[in-house]
């Protein structure tokens, strides 16, 4: 029996197709703007837990800060003076970017650094660059980074998220005021 | 050979555990299973696409014309996966982030394709909605069993709460993928013992089989 696909049965996929496609337009229209104020609060968050003692942030201009620098937010305070500076920066680590928070003061030491996104690094080498005891080490570090120790093992993640930071300190220096 | 409506729903439990027993949807449970809750989570996704589309399918059997019926459930599939995919990131992101890739390979997940072939398209909407679900609960269940060996003994934690001795002697290898399948193993052999290894009744004889297209009754004569 020769098997060709006869028009009833194209035409039936195609009407099931556009079905489908309307559906999915119509749940779309629903969930996309719950998703994108969830992103948002979330980055907001992360941005909070870096530099606590902003009570607001605006964003900075992109333009002329280092490729690899894909937020810049000065973050204000009550009366509206500028208590530090927070950057998202992603590098090129073992197996895909990652992606690093650092929030830089004044005066040029780090206030916190927060580890955004390192799936795609070895979950017990690269990964472990997400706990708390390999960011707490760049608490007051200034940008020679001279007391952030690698993570043994885990080279290339280690390097990446140092490069990530020191691009945060390039813009730092080009953004900050005075 | 009709089925009650009572053993189509709990067959899918144990006796023939789409994992266990079947040996369908391997990849995601693999995968998954090194966390308790992701499992749970990643089970009662599967679960709800695999009862939605096999009472789509079901409900289209007579429509769907058999020259296009794989791309057409590809399609039905693929559009509820993706809006299970919607409402999780909307409603439910910690498990959404937990299941990453593996929610939208829930799409070529052969547990759902396979219930299509096998049962969905043959059988009224009812009853493929009660195979869903005790299709569904079985991969739910074989992933959490699989789930709450390996990340007690592989990370010493269960649902992400560290437990006292276990935590700080992990076994890793089982959180990885040697230990994974080590586990699969041993597992199938449990319930193999359990069923007593009985094979998997072919429903309605020649009519249940995927084969039945191509051989001409030969192969299972006799069994």
């Amino acid at each position: 029996m020769k098997s060709k696909v006869g028009l009833k049965s194209i035409l039936i996929l195609v009407a099931i197709c556009l079905v489908i496609s309307a559906a999915l337009a119509v749940v779309n229209h629903f969930t996309a703007p719950v998703i994108a104020a969830a992103a948002a609060e979330r980055e907001d968050q992360s941005r909070r837990d870096v530099l606590p003692q902003a009570a607001q942030f605006e964003p900075c201009a992109l333009e002329g800060l280092p490729e690899s620098i894909t937020a810049a937010y000065k973050g204000l305070d009550g009366a509206g003076q500028v208590v530090g500076y927070v950057f998202t920066a992603k590098g090129r680590g073992f197996d895909g970017d990652i992606t690093v928070m650092a929030a830089i003061d004044p005066a040029g030491t780090i206030v916190a650094v927060a580890t955004i996104d390192v799936t795609s690094e070895t979950k017990t080498l690269g990964g472990l660059t997400a706990n708390e005891s390999y960011t707490s080490q760049y608490q007051g570090q200034d940008e020679s980074l001279s007391g952030v120790d690698a993570i043994s093992g885990a080279t290339i993640t280690s390097t990446a998220y140092e490069g990530c930071i020191r691009d945060c300190f390039t813009a730092f220096s080009l953004v900050k005021e005075g | 050979m009709k089925h009650s409506k009572l053993s189509i729903l709990i067959r899918g439990l144990i006796k023939e555990n789409p994992v266990l027993v079947l040996v369908l949807g391997t990849c995601p449970t693999l995968a998954i299973s090194t966390s308790v809750s992701a499992a749970i989570g990643m089970g009662l996704a599967a679960t709800a696409v695999l009862i939605c589309s096999n009472m789509a399918i079901s409900a289209l059997r007579k429509v769907i014309p058999d020259q296009v019926r794989i791309p057409c459930y590809i399609v039905l599939i693929a559009g509820f996966v993706s809006v299970v995919s919607m409402v999780l990131e909307a409603y439910a992101y910690s498990l959404y982030e937990a299941l990453g890739v593996y929610l939208s390979l829930i799409v070529v997940n052969c547990i759902i394709l396979g219930r299509a072939e096998m049962f969905a398209n043959k059988n009224t909407v009812l009853d493929s909605a009660l195979d869903g679900i005790g299709m569904g609960l079985g991969f739910t269940l074989a992933l959490t069993a699989m789930a709450c060996i390996r990340e007690v003994f592989g990370s010493g934690t269960f649902l992400g709460m560290p437990i006292p001795w276990l935590s700080d002697n992990p076994i890793s290898i089982l959180s990885m993928a040697p230990g994974g399948f080590c586990i699969f193993g041993c597992m199938i052999a449990l319930v193999n013992k359990l069923t007593k290894g009985k094979k998997v009744p072919k429903e309605g004889g020649c009519a249940g089989c995927p084969a039945a297209a191509g051989c001409k009754g030969k192969e299972c004569e006799g069994k």
